[in-house]
């Protein structure tokens, strides 16, 4: 089944912080969003220590990575966020989220605090649901972190049925605040995700993990940013991806030194596995920096498995192709690991069909 | 007597000044680019850009009816194009204040120094270039203006067959069918709205052509020079170098300081055949009231090997990414630059590259510096084809940010179209190591100089590509962008 109102006009999403030549495709991506009206809020299952109407602010003014387009179409759609807030409880917060039933697009918004010096973690898992509907599935989470607070997200993208998902983040972090993110994509969908991490005060810093793989025709399609206001900052991206088939990936990841963070320190690399003839992959990796007293670097590598190491598993006895799938799980096993969360990783080894290792 | 001495000294150094300066670098002084003359008497048109202007230019240059057309062609493109929305600002950039076409008087080009008329020989002896064609240049061409004023090529190499000529005079020789064959197939109008400009109303450059097998020991050299105030340049480039050949072709590009805009949109064509190598080393140091949106491009055929060597230090605004088209299999590109961007500059560099044959490969290293509000923007884009397996490519850039009231950006593209390619890329961003200072000034040295030594040392990925001379001036002019950097 199609996705409902196809008739609605493209709208431009995953900016890229600084354009470039518009031939490369790569300064935004546009998409098709439904109409506002015909949108329903996806189905979400909590477990932990949240609750709708816990606390009634708004984070509506921390940028995310899918950019304002999006931010205006999901605040057109008027689905009212779940909020989440740190208490006492240390345990993390489970969210299983999945599109609705009847709708073709489902939306979820959240809203995260973390007050002052207040851990939490959240694990968001998105599924089908039980009966699977072939639409869409955006999540839009934005994340307050108060002065010394430390907050993990992590986002499972486990999805088979569904066409397309959006994920989109915005993160907003105080003095010495420490973020730390990890996101994985299985595929089986078109996937859109956005990230701006704003690291407003000073020390604070952000660790950000992300895994995907795309198999088929399908599409990944990211934008991830690291914007650094404050002094001292810290910020490092890690992406490890496998490309089979005919897939078709664009990374956009952007360190953003500011004026004014002097001290601040930004990592970023990308590492691409590409297994299939007919991949499409497109990296953009970029620094900004207006700023004398930083180090910002960045690092991709983008190509096939190294044949010495094939070569070393063919001699052992291991077939090409199990090699190449043991490299290829090892690639996103690395990511699972960040997850740091039993019950997590363990569906998503499941998931994915890949050992534990 | 020993005033007389003196005085003769005096003129020595006069006499040999360029040459001092290439050994003595606390000597140098900016005065040598910002020579300029007033220009009373030369033929320009008025500033603008129509049909009639360029029909004019046509008629002027005696274009064969095919050029004729091609001029007024690239003219609709250009008005039908956009500028670029996603580079530096160049709405200070008004066509309808720039002459597209200024000749100096007397401007019959020369192949003997002493024709050329008095002022205009006295900047290109200023500039060096008699002197570095006397000493380690196989030809020159310079360029005043809209017109080569000088062209020369060595016996030598005149008999191993090589063609090094001005453009418009290839475009009147026996070489008229190779130029139409090549004359912006590269870069097509349609490609950017300054390749168009471009198309329009370009006017002299150099044509060069090395056949099968030569190797050209000694580099050529153009170098153009723009004295005229609220004018443009347009020069177009095209060498063909043939299977197996070799050449080194330096160009170099000065302009005086007006406080009006100038704007310099050459375009460089190059063919490298199957086996060939190509050299193409530039210092481009215009003032920094130009806008140069220069368009640079290569194809490289089987086995051709094409390398760039770029320094980038003048221009108010500069565009400039030349751009490889590894075409043929086994075919190799090397980009190695460096750009320097300083007060009210905004310089957006870098290097593009298309692989589309098999087993080829790339490597862009680069540099960039930016010092009292400068920006500096490495923008690159590799690209590998699908056909193009086994293809390596390696992209290097490493950013030093001199102040905190500058702007260093790194913009690069990678777009993999094959999963037989492996595609490398690290960029590295930071300023000056306070120990690094601190133990030159522990040497004596100065806090001045030592920042200077160590950028210097930071540019050195060129400076090691290019002949000796000419990594003396840039380091020169390194020193005098560094100066002052202090307090």
């Amino acid at each position: 089944m199609a996705i409902a109102n196809t008739n609605i006009e493209m709208t431009r999403i995953n900016p890229l912080a600084a354009p470039t030549w518009h031939r490369l495709k790569v300064n935004d991506t546009p998409v098709r969003l439904a109409d506002p009206a015909d949108v329903l809020r996806a189905s979400c299952r909590i477990e932990g220590n949240a609750g709708e109407g816990y606390w009634t602010g708004e984070l509506s003014g921390i940028r995310t990575g899918a950019g304002e387009a999006f931010t205006n179409w999901i605040r057109n759609t008027g689905i009212e966020a779940v909020r989440i807030r740190t208490d006492e409880n240390s345990a993390p917060v489970r969210m299983h989220i999945a599109p609705a039933e009847t709708a073709h697009t489902a939306v979820l918004p959240v809203d995260i605090i973390a007050d002052d010096n207040k851990e939490l973690t959240v694990i968001m898992d998105l599924t089908d649901g039980p009966k699977p509907c072939r639409g869409a599935l955006a999540v839009q989470t934005r994340i307050k972190a108060g002065a010394g607070a430390r907050v993990k997200l992590v986002q499972l993208q486990l999805t088979q049925n569904t066409v397309q998902v959006y994920t989109d983040i915005g993160v907003e972090a105080g003095e010495n605040a420490r973020i730390e993110i990890v996101q994985l994509f299985a595929g089986g969908a078109d996937v859109y995700a956005g990230s701006e991490i704003t690291l407003r005060g000073d020390g604070s810093s952000s660790r950000v993990f992300i895994g995907y793989q795309g198999a088929g025709e399908g599409k990944l399609d990211f934008n991830y940013n690291a914007v650094h206001l404050g002094k001292n900052t810290d910020s490092s991206m890690t992406v490890n991806g496998v490309l089979r088939d005919s897939a078709e990936k664009t990374f956009r990841g952007t360190i953003d030194f500011k004026t004014g963070s002097s001290g601040a320190v930004g990592a970023e690399t990308e590492d691409v596995l590409l297994l299939g003839e007919t991949v499409v992959n497109k990296t953009v990796p970029l620094i900004l920096c207006a700023e004398e007293d930083v180090k910002g670097s960045h690092g991709a590598s983008i190509g096939q498995l190294d044949e010495e190491m094939l070569f070393y598993l063919g001699s052992r006895g291991i077939s090409e192709q199990k090699a190449v799938d043991l490299m290829a799980g090892a690639r996103i096993s690395r990511i699972v690991r960040e997850i740091g969360d039993e019950t997590a990783e363990k569906m998503t080894r499941e998931f994915l069909g890949i050992d534990d290792e | 007597m020993s005033e007389q001495i003196n005085d003769t000294n005096k003129n020595k150094t006069k006499n040999n000044s360029k040459a001092i300066e290439k050994t003595q670098v606390a000597d140098i002084d900016r005065s040598i680019y910002d020579i300029r003359n007033d220009g009373a008497d030369d033929y320009r048109f008025d500033a603008g850009l129509s049909a009639e202007i360029v029909e004019r230019l046509s008629r002027e240059k005696n274009d064969p009816e095919w050029m004729r057309e091609f001029r007024l062609r690239s003219l609709e493109i250009y008005n039908s194009m956009e500028v670029p929305d996603w580079g530096p600002d160049i709405s200070g950039l008004d066509m309808e204040h720039i002459a597209t076409y200024v000749r100096p008087k007397n401007n019959k080009m020369q192949n003997k120094w002493e024709d050329v008329p008095e002022e205009i020989r006295d900047t290109f002896t200023q500039l060096g270039i008699p002197e570095a064609e006397h000493k380690y240049l196989a030809g020159v061409g310079a360029q005043y203006d809209s017109e080569l004023v000088y062209h020369n090529v060595r016996k030598e190499v005149e008999e191993q067959g090589v063609v090094y000529m001005d453009f418009e005079g290839a475009l009147h020789s026996e070489y008229e069918p190779m130029i139409r064959e090549h004359f912006m197939h590269l870069v097509p109008p349609e490609d950017h709205k300054f390749a168009a400009l471009h198309g329009a109303v370009w006017s002299g450059g150099s044509f060069v052509y090395v056949p099968k097998g030569v190797s050209v020991e000694i580099p050529l050299q153009s170098y153009f020079r723009l004295n005229a105030k609220g004018a443009g340049q347009f020069e177009h480039t095209l060498i063909i170098v043939d299977e197996g050949a070799d050449l080194h072709f330096i160009e170099g590009c000065s302009a005086p300081r007006y406080n009006v805009a100038n704007l310099h949109a050459g375009c460089v064509e190059l063919f490298v055949r199957k086996n060939a190598r190509l050299r193409y080393s530039t210092i481009e140091n215009w003032s920094k009231n130009m806008y140069n949106l220069n368009t640079k491009r290569a194809i490289v055929e089987e086995g051709g090997k094409m390398e760039w060597v770029s320094g980038s230090f003048g221009s108010h605004v500069s565009y400039l990414y030349p751009m490889t088209i590894l075409q043929g299999a086994h075919s190799h590109m090397e980009f190695t630059g460096i750009t320097f961007a300083g007060n009210g500059q905004n310089l957006d560099t870098g290097a593009k590259v298309v692989h589309t044959g098999a087993d080829t490969s790339s490597y862009i290293n680069t540099k960039s510096i930016s010092k009292d509000g400068g920006v500096s923007t490495f923008r690159s884009s590799v690209v590998i084809g699908r056909n193009a397996r086994r293809s390596k490519a390696s992209v290097s850039c490493e950013s030093l940010m001199l102040d905190s009231i500058s702007r260093s950006d790194t913009i690069p593209a990678m777009e993999i179209y094959t999963s037989d390619a492996d595609v490398g890329h690290e960029a590295q961003i930071g300023r000056i190591s306070d120990e690094a200072v601190f133990y030159l000034m522990s040497r004596g040295i100065s806090e001045e100089e030592a920042r200077a030594m160590i950028v210097s040392g930071f540019a050195d990925n060129v400076s090691k590509e290019l002949p000796l001379e000419y990594a003396v001036e840039m380091n020169n002019l390194i020193r005098l962008e560094m100066k002052g950097s202090i307090g």
